[in-house]
């Protein structure tokens, strides 16, 4: 383009269109000049102006300019003036003539058509980006997935809105295998939308208002539109449909008779019911999080493309509000983790202060359960050996019982002693229940060189897990194990199962002659205690099995057959 | 006359042991520390039993246990401890029996019989 086109090009953009001219006093237009190609959409000005309505002399703004100018006064009036079925907007600056005082003035005329339209696009261009603004602050408000969701459809649907009838929302599973619908709103009959719109128009409410008051009540007209939109499931491994392309190409896309659709597709549209949808992605940084569908089912308005590119810019910052809040629930998750594991030190550490306390105690007390045993053991040993030998010497016979009565009387309190020993250096973790019994086993029968017993586990206590010291578990078991397996003829005799029952892991000791007769004499060893070690093994053994929770028992549904029962309580997953 | 070797180095121990065994009708030997005792073994291939205190100064009793089963069997071994914590000890189920020591010897006459008699 030459320079001189390039200028006449610049000029005919910039340059207002404007004419000047002067007035008599009976409002004949002369001297006209134009400036500018086209003005109020005539390329010659001369004939508008000469025209006798072009004037709006019953416009008093205007009247009162150009009387002021006559009256030597320069004024100016901006009015817009109806010709044929057409509005233009104009500036008028009237000022005197020199020399023509009181009968003519000149005019300066400016057209203001072009700045009017560029007004009322921006204002448009405005009021849209208030409804992004005001979503975004209602979305900023929450963190509430639910009530993100319903601010997205009221801002879709509502008439300070987007404006569209009828808003749903599908939402992609964590696989991206399908999508979910999730919630819709809008009126499912005209009789119903003129219902809605009756009872809106009776408050009208500004966006902002409508956010605040309705995003966290579902509306009771929406039973239809939810019902319809729960029910359904898309597969996302349809390579042709119309929600995968509209992510995969990132933008908005109007769906309607015209466009190309497969079976599924067809039967979704149908299932909606609308002639025409706008669907736009819902996309976060690095996935698919869904789709927004909108349609103007009850008043059939055509979707225009400046409705589909701002359901598009809202639907990315809708991404970003339902994004934020998977994120949200993401980090509220990890802070309960990290303050349980911040809680699980503090009490760690605790215990492991109060653990090497109580062991230094231990190993002190050991030492010195040990220094009075060895002497006891000689001099109540002697001294039993003494009474045997006396005869005929009752005072020596005297002396030599209270030795040996306070001999055994110190070491029963020893062995109560040193069993509270063992109990204050446990060190509790979890442990698979099913695990400590074949460890206990494996150990019974390495050791013994025998057959391991049969172990059945009940699928429900597969994954069973107790609290517990495993030293003092396999002290407790092993226990109770080799005295079963005693009465049964050895290990392999003895067949062990584990049960789920009621958040306890039962365990059950089965095999021959584990009778009434045996279950006597096994609590009657318990009973009797202190006196023979094995019988303080047993008492330890149901002490450690007691202070963890659990209890032991038996249980004989025939004379020759029975088992022992022991159980743990189970612990909770979150525990 | 069955031959009882009694580890322990506790001496008063040992000697009421002897007493106590000996008037039961068993011929008794006795150590004071686990070398001597794998030393007898070694070379008395007629005991009959042995009675092993555990804890020990030069090598304690389940190490010397250890080194008894590697050689034999045959030889009934009770540990006798003034412990009881030694069981929680998986080698300490090596031996036949494991008995916390008491003035009362009762329990461990009884099982010294029971063993000899098997």
């Amino acid at each position: 383009m030459s320079l001189a086109g390039e200028l006449k090009r610049n000029s005919a953009e910039t340059v207002r269109p404007a004419a000047f001219f002067t007035l008599d006093r009976n409002y004949f237009v002369g001297n006209i000049a134009q400036y500018g190609s086209l003005f109020c959409e005539v390329n010659c000005i001369d004939d508008l102006l000469k025209n006798d309505n072009f004037f709006p002399l019953d416009n008093p703004h205007v009247r009162d300019a150009i009387e002021k100018a006559f009256n030597e006064i320069p004024s100016q009036v901006r009015f817009k003036h109806a010709i044929g079925d057409k509005t233009f907007h104009f500036d008028l600056y009237c000022f005197p003539e020199l020399g023509q005082y009181n009968s003519s003035i000149g005019c300066f005329l400016a057209d203001r058509c072009r700045d009017e339209e560029t007004a009322i696009s921006l204002q448009s261009k405005i009021d849209r980006l208030d409804i992004i603004n005001q979503a975004v602050r209602a979305f900023a408000e929450t963190t509430n997935l639910n009530e993100i969701l319903r601010i997205i459809l009221l801002a879709v649907t509502s008439g300070p809105g987007l404006g569209f009838n009828r808003g749903f929302i599908f939402l992609s599973d964590e696989s991206l295998t399908y999508l979910h619908g999730c919630l819709a709103t809008g009126p499912s009959s005209p009789a119903e939308a003129g219902e809605i719109w009756k009872s809106l128009s009776e408050e009208p409410l500004s966006l902002a208002e409508i956010l605040r008051f309705y995003r966290s009540g579902e509306s009771p007209f929406d039973t239809y539109v939810n019902q319809l939109v729960t029910s359904l499931k898309i597969p996302l491994a349809e390579s042709s449909s119309f929600l995968k392309r509209s992510y995969e190409e990132r933008r908005a896309l109007v769906i309607d008779s015209d466009s190309n659709l497969n079976e599924d597709e067809i039967s979704l549209k149908k299932k909606l019911g609308a002639e025409s949808l706008a669907v736009a992605p819902l996309v976060s940084r690095d996935s698919w999080l869904g789709v927004i569908i909108a349609d103007n089912l009850i008043t059939n308005k055509p979707i225009s493309s400046s409705d589909l590119q701002l359901l598009e810019i809202f639907a990315r910052y809708a991404s970003d509000a339902i994004d934020n809040t998977h994120l949200y629930g993401r980090l509220q998750r990890k802070v309960a983790k990290l303050k349980k594991a911040n809680e699980e030190i503090i009490r760690t550490r605790e215990n492991l202060i109060r653990s090497e306390k109580l062991t230094g105690i231990s190993k002190m007390a050991l030492e010195v359960a040990h220094e009075i045993r060895n002497p006891l053991t000689v001099i109540g040993g002697h001294s039993n050996a003494r009474l045997r030998k006396i005869k005929d010497d009752p005072e020596n016979e005297r002396i030599y019982g209270i030795i040996s009565k306070q001999a055994a009387r110190i070491e029963n309190t020893l062995n109560r002693f040193s069993s509270i020993i063992s109990m204050s250096e446990k060190k509790d973790s979890k442990f698979n229940i099913g695990d400590l019994i074949v460890e206990t086993l494996r150990t019974m029968t390495s050791v013994k060189s025998e057959k391991m017993p049969v172990v059945d586990i009940d699928d429900k206590a597969k994954d069973g897990m107790i609290l517990i010291d495993r030293g003092l578990f396999h002290k407790a078991m092993m226990v109770i194990i080799r005295e079963a397996s005693l009465i049964a003829g050895g290990l392999s005799n003895l067949r062990l199962e584990i049960k789920e029952q009621h958040n306890f892991a039962i365990i059950l000791i089965r095999g021959e002659e584990l009778n009434e007769k045996f279950a006597h004499s096994f609590f009657d060893a318990m009973r009797i205690g202190q006196g023979e070690l094995k019988s303080q093994e047993i008492s330890v053994a149901l002490e450690i099995i007691k202070h963890y929770g659990g209890d032991l028992g038996i249980g004989s549904p025939e004379i020759s057959k029975g088992w022992l029962i022991v159980e743990f309580p189970l612990i909770k997953e979150e525990e | 006359m069955k031959n009882i070797l009694i580890v322990d180095d506790e001496e008063d121990i040992r000697s009421l042991y002897e007493s106590e065994f000996e008037i039961e009708g068993y011929k008794i030997y006795s150590v004071s520390s686990g070398s001597e005792a794998l030393d007898f073994i070694e070379n008395n291939y007629d005991l009959d039993l042995v009675i092993l205190d555990i804890k020990m100064d030069d090598m304690d009793g389940l190490e010397v246990l250890e080194n008894i089963r590697t050689r034999t069997n045959k030889v009934p071994v009770i540990l006798n401890s003034a412990y009881s914590t030694y069981k929680n000890n998986f080698t300490s189920w090596l031996a036949d029996a494991y008995l916390v020591k008491s003035s009362n010897l009762s329990e461990l006459k009884d099982k010294v019989r029971e063993l000899l008699t098997v």
